[in-house]
């Protein structure tokens, strides 16, 4: 490498680590990373009680981590193809591509300066997968160098995608990413409906075994090499029966650099183009906006007309309304990740219980209530976009407990939509009787507004963003605070809960027990909209973590 | 030092430079102006081999940039409009890394001089993160002119700048010219184009709508000698045609 590249990369990775070093003094960023590595434990931990009790039995088989290694080659190269061009930093195109250096060199900075990333992502698998092998070492070293594979092929793909126009990349991207999406529900749906886990299921998911058998095919020996030998070199029985296949997978180490780094195609351009995408996302994120960029004419008078809900306050609401509208991509994925997190609690709840058995409604009904928490990120469009324009709203002539509300309106509206399908699905799948989505229809607002509140009020107190000033994720203190919001909210609901019990204790009638709890709910949740005006009226503008 | 000849660009079904020709020579100050979208960004990322052009010829110090890229940026410096330092970098570790980019001093006198005269020495070991918009762009400025240019381009330089910064600014950018450096200057403020360039382009849509000094892109616009180049800019650019007119083709190219 370019020795000024070689400076570069050694110090920014230096700084960065002493930079990371130097946030941990910050407690809530200490404890959110401490929560990650209690994670990371105690899952280690948990797979190494199942080996011992195991034992061989549950020795991941070569065809199924040939197929999992498989999987990541065939993604990264999707993910390349769909990239068109190289995706940079903005110091770095300031600072690389009007400077000396060839086309070579600075996608070599670039392969270069995603290693430390790989070793780490490497490193998640080998946490998850370390139980199921018989060699750490050997597992850690395929991972590594099947994903340097991976890396370079993505990288290659990248630039090979430049020689098509930008317009065909981006309309192929959207068409790409929704094939992507459909495959993996899809995975979901056969994995946990059709194919339920029999004796060696691969890598721990279940994978079927006709599945897993396509990839120990002759055909797939030479197109997946790579994964072949890194399966190989995993399952090997010692070091020296797995020389081969670790001198195979360096090859294709090697290889895979040179093709990445000799493409001959001038991606300066695309990736110039796609770098200022990427940093007018990022910026985005920062900044708390949505990370898609608005395409297209404006049509929110058509969508939404001239209604009277909109005038004064419901300004406010209107405006989330019309940035929801346009963020079609959002509400997807929050359908998707639903959907997905539904197909496990239903695949599991069909096995201990018959079509329309009330009891199904025991593993459903905590899914639908805690749904905001888990589709929040997608549909939080209240304050948490809104931090950068908390001074513009303060100087609206109205007061600060109807800003509240008007503000949270809109995700709570738009998450309770969510809800009703996802529990019509619900009821679909499972045979249980529609009165059920009635009387979610009937409670669950008043629970949903109060999640959406404790965000808001929790974010206006501690405010947190997904992307810090230094464009790096928040995944620490963001841990934290999605733990204080679960907490907020339990604290939340417990004078309903305690109220609605004590009344069926009392009286034993259920409906009357169930109004009290929602009028308690209310009560709360006009205490706590409240509270979070107080909170907006006293907000710092100028304190936002990150 | 800088010839651009013929050069088009052309991305998204956009022209956005069509045809355009012209030279600056060693110490030489040229502005570059326009209104928002006459292609001056476009212009100077092509010249410093970002983008490269759909048709013509680029060279800096007589290396054509599409064809021998590393020989061209290695005797030019550009600084964009809006500065993006690395943010996990000190000041003096951009320097560090600019001056082994280009095989310069990154330490001594010369560098304490520039540090200072760009009011950036007591920022030495800060990060770039922590250093305001004014200072990132000084810091720009700083690894620009750490490696002395032959040809040096500047987007909007005095963004950001406060009024004792843009003196600096402007002294500096003379000094690099009186060196022997042909520059480029793109920038809104005519009055600063005016008092700095010893010629004047006018883009206007993509196209050359004029180029010379003051006195000659005046008798283009049809303009008195009390003109100042704020009435000719605008005298030039609005209700202009889509064809360049006025501009004496020799002239264009010297």
């Amino acid at each position: 490498m370019n020795a000024a590249l070689r400076y570069l990369w050694i110090v920014a990775r230096v700084n960065g680590l002493k930079a990371f070093v130097r946030s941990l003094k910050r407690p809530r960023k200490a404890f959110g990373t401490l929560i990650w590595v209690a994670v990371l434990g105690l899952f280690v931990l948990g797979q190494w009680l199942n080996a011992r009790q195991h034992g061989a039995m549950n020795l991941v088989s070569g065809p199924s981590l040939t197929m999992f290694f498989a999987v990541l080659l065939v993604a990264g190269t999707i993910a390349g193809l769909l990239q068109h061009g190289l995706t940079f930093h903005p110091s770095a195109v300031d600072f690389l591509f009007p400077g000396p250096f060839s086309r070579r060199q600075i996608a070599f900075y670039r392969i270069a300066a995603l290693y430390p990333i790989t070793l780490l992502s490497s490193l998640v698998f080998l946490v998850f997968m370390s139980a199921r092998v018989t060699s750490l070492a050997r597992l850690a070293l395929a991972l590594f160098l099947l994903q340097l594979v991976a890396l370079h092929l993505q990288t290659a793909c990248a630039i090979v995608s430049t020689a098509l126009s930008d317009h065909l990349v981006r309309r192929f991207r959207g068409f790409g990413q929704a094939i992507l999406g459909i495959l993996v529900s899809a995975a979901f749906l056969v994995v946990f409906f059709a194919d339920p886990p029999q004796g060696d299921t691969g890598v721990g998911i279940g994978i079927g075994s006709r599945i897993v058998g396509a990839f120990d095919s002759e055909t797939a020996r030479v197109v997946f090499y790579p994964a072949v030998a890194a399966a190989r070199l995993v399952t090997a029985s010692d070091w020296s029966s797995g020389a081969w296949p670790l001198i195979g997978l360096l090859a294709c180490v090697g290889a895979s650099l040179v093709l990445a780094v000799s493409l001959p195609f001038d991606w300066l351009e695309a990736s110039l183009a796609t770098s200022e995408r990427a940093a007018r996302m990022l910026d985005r994120a920062r900044h708390g906006a949505a990370t898609a960029e608005p395409t297209g004419n404006a049509r929110a008078k058509r969508i939404l007309g001239e209604r009277w809900l909109f005038a004064g306050a419901g300004a406010i609401a209107w405006k989330n309304v019309v940035t929801l509208l346009r963020s079609v991509r959002m509400m997807v994925a929050a359908l998707l990740s639903s959907a997905i997190v539904l197909s496990f609690v239903l695949a599991f709840a069909r096995r201990d219980y018959s079509s329309g058995d009330p009891g199904i409604l025991a593993r459903v009904a905590p899914i639908l209530l805690l749904l905001p928490v888990l589709v929040q990120q997608y549909l939080a469009f209240d304050f948490r976009r809104d931090v950068e324009r908390i001074e513009e709203l303060r100087q609206l002539p109205l007061r600060p407990i109807v800003v509240a509300f008007a503000e949270v309106v809109t995700p709570a509206a738009a998450v309770f939509v969510l809800q009703l399908i996802v529990g019509a699905i619900a009821v679909v799948v499972s045979g249980l009787s529609w009165v059920w989505i009635a009387f979610g229809a009937v409670v669950l607002p008043a629970f949903t507004m109060t999640i959406v509140v404790v965000a808001n009020l929790a974010f206006l107190l501690f405010p947190v963003r997904a992307i810090s000033s230094g464009g790096r994720p928040n995944v620490g203190a963001a841990s934290v605070s999605s733990i204080l919001n679960m907490l907020g909210f339990g604290v939340a609901c417990a004078p309903a809960l305690v109220a609605g019990f004590f009344v069926f204790d009392q009286w034993g009638r259920a409906a009357a027990a169930v109004c009290v709890g929602l009028a308690v709910q209310i009560l709360v949740v006009t205490m706590l909209l409240a509270l979070t005006g107080m909170a907006f009226a006293r907000f710092d503008v100028t304190r936002t973590d990150g | 030092m800088i010839e651009v000849s013929g050069f088009s660009k052309r991305y998204d079904g956009t022209q956005a430079v069509r045809d355009l020709s012209f030279t600056v020579a060693r110490g030489e100050i040229i502005g570059l102006v326009g209104l928002n979208g006459a292609g001056k960004t476009t212009t100077l990322r092509s010249i410093c081999g970002i983008l490269a052009p759909t048709a013509g010829r680029i060279a800096v110090g007589g290396f054509d940039i599409t064809k021998q890229p590393v020989e061209a940026k290695r005797r030019l410096a550009y600084v964009p409009d809006t500065p993006h330092p690395f943010e996990l970098l000190t000041v003096a570790e951009h320097l560090k890394f600019v001056g082994l980019a280009y095989g310069v001093a990154y330490a001594g006198e010369r560098v304490d001089a520039l540090l200072r005269k760009l009011e950036l020495h007591e920022k030495r070991d800060a990060f770039a993160s922590t250093l305001s918009r004014g200072q990132q762009q000084k810091l720009a400025i700083a690894c620009a002119f750490l490696r002395a240019p032959d040809a040096l381009l500047l987007d909007e330089p005095l963004t950001g700048l406060d009024p004792a910064g843009m003196r600096v600014m402007r002294d500096a950018v003379a000094a690099e010219a009186a060196r022997g450096a042909a520059v480029i200057v793109s920038s809104h403020q005519l009055e600063l184009v005016e008092r700095m360039c010893s010629r004047v382009l006018v883009l206007h849509r993509g196209r050359l709508r004029a180029l010379g000094t003051l006195e000659e892109i005046r008798a283009v616009a049809d303009k008195g000698a009390d003109a100042t180049l704020e009435d000719v800019f605008f005298a030039l650019t609005e209700g202009a045609p889509e064809s360049p007119t006025g501009v004496d083709a020799e002239r264009a190219t010297g």
